[in-house]
């Protein structure tokens, strides 16, 4: 026939589409149901505070992105506390900082701020320096004495007749190994700390930007953190040294130079500053905490929605989490659908209403499988007990259902009620009864068994109970799930198999036992 | 699993028809939706019979609306008997036959008596689409209460059996006598417990009978015989049937006939989607009368000429080769 050989057609290519764009995903651009995304760095700042006078405030410096990393998620938490939060202005400004404006005195306040970086590194951002700016990194400071005596000979000492690179070199191994560190918070300048022959990161950088100037090299302090697992109460410096080119990282403390910037020095700001300040703050704290974790998933979506592959940006991966769970579930009704499909078409079983069996199954998996037919079989129950009784009241149709249903729900809220009271955690989904069609199940019971007999509305239940357990088997397939949401092209599968059972015109399973003895010939009768 | 198999092949061999089928190749090309209303509404359905001559069990009267229930017994009070159905039920679904009036209402078929207030109940049901096939808002019907022919009240268990004919591109190809028993409560539906009784297209003699899907010679409450009765006046029962699809334009429908004692064959109602279980009366397959007809390369104009082939076609003479040796 023209029909079947067209539906066959259509559905060969529906099949061949679907196909062909799974295997794109899966074999060119990766994109499998098992893939996880690698852990990623995240920073978190906690600033603690109690506020002296209405007028106290906060200051904290904020990583640009597309400095060397990309910072993925970005996010404040300070929702429950009186504080505006005041952002600092745009890209011009030498640093990104955030400033937090207390309205009221003597109150204690907790503020965090925390990042998620990708993985991938973006490029760094060598922006060549003004020299005007060239000229102020020169200078010498209160803390950065390049003019000092002692600093400008030792500086001469190391760093006359050598070649630019090598005396970067020279002037942070002079420091990293003389110079001990006391892995604290002190900033002593750096005269004083080349005369204790000790320092915190922060002054050996000022005591190496000291040499570094007095010779007339452009230098700065950076402030940031290092991309390891660990807990801090202040920034980490290093030093960045203008060569001319480009900016060349120098970190006294691992007596590391380098022309890029390693990946686990995440840049924050730029100067001889404190990663946070306080004015007019009591008990201030500060907690940064670095560590490499699994993302949470609206960063994974964020993340995916970057992603430079276009068909990951296309990718439902991209919702936020609860569309997620939705659209998931969503997915799977069409392959509920054939289920029914194929339930009816081949096996030849009827049920209350076409999709009844679904929905049931989709409330099923809230109150699992043997409470869901426990609580179904009592409203169902009820339901045509009292229609029972309705019917001597000669009411007429409408009305009459929706007594059914008001039924219906008290007994429903009764329930939840009652679970609720005994502790019974399941009893609470039974809202999610598909009621109305619950209200019609009773009235078809009803009908079926006055018309027909007793026998067959409880045949047609239990066909209708099977195919809903087959359903709610379906939804539980938790696999099936991930393929289809990671592939949804799938669906045209489903269509094309819709299709040809469409175009099924062979005998269905219950007719072979129903016309049986016609396959023998004329019977035998008695 | 091989049971499966081999079941599959010989009831194809058999040309057995099943609901897949039914639907694909007969209902879907052959039954436009758009004329479903001319059979689904019973109302409508008489209106064109009446026009068009075909007997049919006179109409008493129409419920539209809830607002004539209080006009129900006057309207109702001069006819001694009547049948109440819905115009758009399907399976006997709905139908209430009055057979007499008595001091607190009507008496029903089954001997129970219903009050006044029952029936305009019972109507109002009607009308709000309880039986209906989609739900939707009905009417009523109340027409002339067909009184069995004598030739089957020994067949018969209270109610009225009918004949069922299924008529194919205006071709008659298998009828059936049903027979209501006790089971089926008075009403012809063979999935309600009535019997089915094939009967021979040529003599218009039932020759097998089901009840349910098992076969019986015997009815089981009167204990007769249902096999070898005869139909009366068959050649006009079948030419009936044919003279429908001159002016319904539905290739594949059921017609149901009854036989009323004093008015002769009257329709009852035509059917769109007519049941599969006259195969299992009839011991033989549908499709294999289907594909005689579909072959056919010229076409006979006149019913009665229709009659006369499908009578050569799918006697029981034949039956050996169930219409076969005709095809070729």
């Amino acid at each position: 026939m023209r029909e079947t050989r067209i539906t066959q057609l259509l559905a060969a290519c529906l099949v061949v589409a679907a196909v062909s764009l799974t295997a794109v995903k899966w074999l060119v651009a990766g994109i499998t149901p098992g893939r996880t995304i690698p852990p990623l760095w995240h920073v978190e700042a906690r600033l603690s505070f109690n506020s002296a006078t209405p007028h106290s405030s906060v200051r904290l410096f904020l990583p640009r992105g597309g400095d060397g990393h990309t910072i993925v998620d970005e996010s404040f938490d300070d929702e429950n506390e009186d504080v505006p939060r005041i952002m600092s202005p745009g890209a011009a400004a030498r640093n990104r900082s955030v400033r937090w404006h207390a309205t009221e005195a003597d109150k204690p306040h907790v503020l965090s701020y925390s990042i998620w970086l990708d993985n991938i590194m973006g490029r760094a951002a060598d922006r060549a320096a003004p020299s005007s700016t060239l000229e102020k990194l020169r200078r010498s400071t209160k803390m950065i004495q390049a003019d000092d005596s002692s600093i400008k000979s030792l500086g001469q000492e190391l760093m006359v007749d050598k070649q630019r690179s090598e005396r970067f070199a020279a002037v942070v191994d002079y420091v990293h190994r003389r110079i001990e560190n006391t892995q604290d918070n002190s900033a002593v300048s750096a005269v004083k700390c080349l005369k204790a022959k000790q320092g915190s990161p922060r002054s050996m950088s000022r005591l190496v930007c000291a040499l570094l100037r007095s010779q007339g090299v452009p230098s700065q302090l950076v402030g940031g953190v290092r991309l390891e697992d660990e807990v801090r109460t202040h920034a980490f410096y290093w030093v960045e040294a203008w060569d001319g080119q480009r900016w060349v990282t120098l970190c006294p403390t691992h007596g590391l130079v380098r022309s890029r910037r390693p990946l686990e020095y995440l840049a924050i700001f730029r100067g001889d500053y404190s990663l946070a300040k306080f004015h007019d703050c009591d008990d201030s704290d500060v907690l940064v905490t670095v560590e490499q974790t699994e993302p949470p998933p609206h960063v994974e979506a964020q993340l995916i929605k970057h992603s430079p592959s276009l068909l990951d940006r296309m990718s439902l991966a991209t919702l936020p989490a609860d569309s997620q769970q939705i659209v998931g579930l969503l997915l799977m009704l069409p392959v509920g659908a054939l289920m029914v499909a194929c339930f009816r078409n081949l096996v030849g079983v009827s049920t209350f209403g076409i999709f009844m069996p679904m929905l049931l199954a989709l409330a099923f998996r809230e109150t699992h499988l043997l409470w869901g037919f426990f609580y179904l079989t009592i409203l169902v129950g009820v339901g045509v007990v009292v229609r029972w009784a309705l019917n001597r009241l000669k009411l007429l149709m409408i009305p009459r259902l929706a007594t059914v249903l008001t039924l219906i729900v008290s007994m429903m809220i009764g329930l939840i009620m009652l679970g609720g009271r005994i502790g019974i955690h399941s009893a609470l989904s039974v809202g999610l009864f598909p009621m109305v069609i619950m209200t019609t199940a009773v009235e078809r019971f009803f009908v079926l068994q006055s018309e027909d007999s007793t026998t067959a509305a409880l045949k047609e239940s239990l066909t209708t109970a099977l195919v809903a357990s087959c359903g709610f088997l379906l939804f539980h397939w938790d696999w099936l799930r991930k393929v289809l949401f990671v592939y949804p092209e799938l669906l045209l599968v489903v269509v094309a198999m819709l299709l040809l059972l469409g175009r099924y015109s062979g005998y269905r399973l219950m007719e072979l036992r129903r016309f049986r003895w016609l396959a023998w010939g004329t019977p035998q009768v008695d | 699993m091989r049971w499966l198999w081999w079941m599959n092949r010989r009831l194809h061999e058999r040309g057995v028809l099943g609901l897949n089928g039914r639907g694909a190749r007969y209902m879907l090309p052959h039954n436009d939706r758009r004329y479903y209303p001319l059979v689904d509404d019973k109302a409508l359905t008489k209106k064109i019979f009446l026009e068009q001559g075909i007997p049919v069990p006179p109409l008493y009267t129409i419920f539209h609306s809830t607002g004539e229930l209080r006009e129900l017994d006057e309207r109702l009070a001069k006819y001694p008997s009547l049948v109440i159905k819905p115009a758009r039920g399907s399976g006997g679904r709905g139908v209430l036959v009055v057979m007499d009036h008595h001091p607190d209402g009507w008496v029903t078929a089954s001997g129970t008596v219903l009050s006044r207030e029952d029936v305009r109940v019972y109507v109002a049901d009607i009308l709000s689409g309880l039986y209906s096939l989609s739900g939707l808002a009905d009417k009523a019907l109340v027409e002339y209460r067909v009184e069995c022919d004598p030739v089957f009240s020994k067949v018969s268990y209270r109610g009225v059996p009918d004949i069922r004919i299924i008529v194919y591109r205006k071709y008659p190809v298998m009828a059936m006598l049903r027979l209501p028993t006790k089971r089926s409560g008075g009403r012809a539906n063979l999935h309600q417990g009535a019997l089915g009784a094939g009967i021979d297209l040529d003599r218009g003699v039932t020759v097998h009978a089901v009840h349910g899907t098992d076969p019986i010679k015997l009815h089981p409450e009167t204990g007769e015989s249902v096999i070898g009765v005869s139909v009366p006046n068959w050649e006009n029962v079948l030419l009936i049937a044919t003279r429908i699809a001159e002016f319904i334009p539905l290739g594949y429908i059921g017609v149901d006939i009854v036989l009323d004692a004093q008015h002769g064959p009257m329709v009852l109602e035509l059917n769109a989607r007519p049941g599969l279980a006259i195969q299992m009366a009839n011991a033989a397959g549908l499709q294999t009368r289907l594909d005689v007809i579909d072959r056919l390369d010229s076409r006979a104009t006149d019913p009665q000429d229709r009659v006369q082939q499908s009578r050569g076609w799918f006697g029981r003479i034949n039956s050996s080769s169930n219409g076969q040796e005709a095809a070729a």
